[in-house]
Parts: C-alpha cells; structure tokens; sequence
C-alpha cells in the first residue's frame, strides 16, 4: 500500500508538472499528450492493477505485470533513442556554429608582417 | 592511369593543433615544408586549425615556413575534437580554396615524418591523373610500414580497432587510425563529418564506403616520442570510439 502511494504521488508531481511546462509553452502538444498519456496510463495501472492484467490477455502475454515491464522498456528505449538523437543534433549544431565563426575569420599568415 | 608528376597541382596539408608545444610544431611544419619544396610543380598550401588551445595557439616565425607556402590559421573558440577540427580545415577548402588538388592530413606532434607526406602525394598522384574527377583516398599504414616505440598496450587497442573497424565497414585495411593520409579533391567533397572526436577515422571510412571511393595504402613510418604519447589519444578512448561505432550504426 505504501508503494501505491509513493509512487502515485510522484506519477501525480510529474502530471502536474507536465501541465505547467506545457502552459509555459516549453512543450509541444504532441510532446505533452504523449508524455501525459503515458503518465495517465501508468497512473490507472496503480489504481487499478487488474487492467494491466485485461491488456497483457489482449497481447498474449500471461501477467500484467509482465506487460508492464515490456511496454515499459519499450518505452525507455524509445526515450533513449530520442535523446541520443537530440544530444547529437545539439552537439552538432554547435560544432556548425564553432566552424562557422572559424571560418569566418581565418587567417592569412603570409599577409602578416 | 597516367603520370601526371610533370603537370602542377595544388596541395593542401591541414594540421589540427591543440595546446601543443609551440618549438616542437614550428620544426615539424619546417620540415614539412622543406619536404614538400622539392616538388617543384606542386603548390601548397598549409591549414593550421587551433582547436581551442589555452592560451591560443599563436605562430611566432612564420615567416620561415611561409617562404613557398600559403599559411592559413584558423581558431576554433571552444576545443570540439579531432574530427571536427579536420572538418573545419576541409570546409575551409572547400569553401574558399577552390584551386586545391589534393588534401593531406598530418599530426603536428613529431609522429608523422614530414617526408611520408611527399611520398603519400606522389603515390596518389601516379594512380590518379585527375584529382577532380577522381574520389580517391590513400591512407598511411605503420603496419606496412615501420613503427617505433610504440607501447604493447597502444599495440593490440590498434589492432583490436583494425579487426572492429574492418568488420563493421567491410574493408581490410591494415591501418584504420593513421592521421596521415591524402585526399583527392573530389573525394573532399564527398567526406563531411559530423564526429567530432576520434570517432571520426571510423565515420571517414563509412563516408567511403558509401560515396564508392577508393581507398588504398601505402608504407609510412611512425615514430612515437615521449611528447606525442602525452598528446595522442588515451588507450581508454578506444572504448568510448566503439560505443559511438555502434550508436552510431544503431542510431544513425
């Protein structure tokens, strides 16, 4: 029981934190409805264990919470893949800007007396 | 393919520094261009690409080297890496050199023996008539070649990158991270990397690959010194490059 609350207290902070950073505009809406629909259904899982167990006989799958673990490590490879991609898209994007102002004011050292 | 040693091309070397000793960078770029002023039709052109050094990276006689060369410095304002400083030097070429036949790439650090770049040059050249029309790339092996003082641990992270790098590329080369190596005009065009660390000897063979250009050895001789084992890569970096290796091809 004492897991139960633990855990939906954090799931409710990041729900409502979601919602802030979305009315601050620091979010997409497809970003926002996706992380939220992921929050939500974690969050009715707590509630109500048994529907994990209704989705895992939909999918084959014997336990709920077998199902929950799979479609929670699809999940995270699915973060670790965007962020790998934005990480590298960020590094990249400097090094552009680096070589740019190099670029721009390279040196002839022959012109140099 | 013909001879084209009596026509005049124009040759660029980059040279990435990085908080170097300044004495020992000025006497390797002498020699390099001691070396390269006996090929009588070949006009060169030197690309010094500083990559975030502190203090920057400043040249005090210039003027020795410059005699037949056109000295070219450019200054990254943060240090990004190895690869990402090559880049700078070939988009600076592509960019603004329009007249340069061949790129060469070389270590600053006393490795690299200035008169290896002549005979990469003149080897490239024999093979390809027309270095515009032509991507071709010729790589320095220290396994055809000779190589001094180099530590048994260095010794087997090179070979173990060799056996990881062919078999991900599907090349059997036996140098896989030689920085001495010559371009073809064409083949410049062609390789735009985007690792900026040392990563980036990998990320140059896949550029191969996939733009069908050709890739050959040839004997150079390597001689590491007490100054360019403290610069040169960390063993450990090896596993950092074959995590990228594989993110890489994972995630592309």
């Amino acid at each position: 029981m004492i897991y139960r609350i633990i855990g939906l207290t954090i799931l409710f902070y990041f729900f409502i934190h979601w919602i802030q950073l979305f009315r601050r505009k620091r979010v997409t809406v497809a970003h926002f409805l996706a992380f939220e629909s992921v929050l939500l259904s974690i969050i009715i899982v707590f509630i109500f264990p048994d529907v994990s167990s209704f989705f895992a006989r939909q999918m084959g799958i014997t336990r709920g919470a077998d199902f929950a673990v799979y479609t929670l490590v699809l999940f995270l490879l699915l973060l670790t893949f965007s962020l790998v991609r934005s990480n590298r898209d960020g590094r990249e994007s400097l090094q552009r800007l680096v070589r740019e102002l190099a670029i721009r004011e390279a040196r002839n050292l022959d012109k140099i007396d | 393919m013909t001879t084209p040693l009596s026509s005049h091309y124009h040759l660029a070397v980059v040279i990435r520094v990085f908080n170097e000793n300044q004495d020992i960078v000025q006497e390797n770029l002498r020699a390099l261009n001691e070396s390269l002023s006996g090929l009588k039709a070949v006009d060169k052109s030197i690309i010094l690409v500083d990559d975030g050094s502190l203090p920057p990276f400043e040249m005090k006689k210039c003027n020795e080297i410059v005699r037949h060369t056109s000295l070219w410095q450019i200054r990254h304002n943060i240090n990004l890496g190895a690869g990402a400083a090559l880049e700078t030097g070939f988009e600076f070429i592509r960019r603004h050199l329009p007249e340069v036949d061949w790129v060469a790439t070389f270590d600053p650090d006393g490795q690299h023996r200035a008169d290896d770049v002549k005979t990469l040059l003149d080897h490239a050249s024999q093979k390809v008539a027309n270095p515009r029309e032509t991507a071709f790339s010729l790589f320095g092996s220290r396994f055809l070649g000779e190589v001094e003082n180099i530590d048994p641990g260095r010794l087997w992270i090179l070979r173990l990158a060799r056996f990881f790098t062919n078999a991900f590329y599907g090349f059997n080369l036996t140098d896989v991270h030689n920085g001495l190596r010559v371009f073809s005009r064409k083949a410049i065009d062609h390789i735009r990397l985007r690792s900026a660390d040392f990563t980036y000897a990998s990320e140059m063979l896949h550029l191969i690959k996939l733009h069908g250009i050709t890739v050959e050895e040839h004997p150079v001789r390597i001689c590491y010194t007490d100054y360019s084992k403290s610069k040169g890569q960390k063993n450990l970096n090896a596993l950092s490059i074959l995590k990228n290796m594989i993110l890489g091809r994972i995630i592309p």
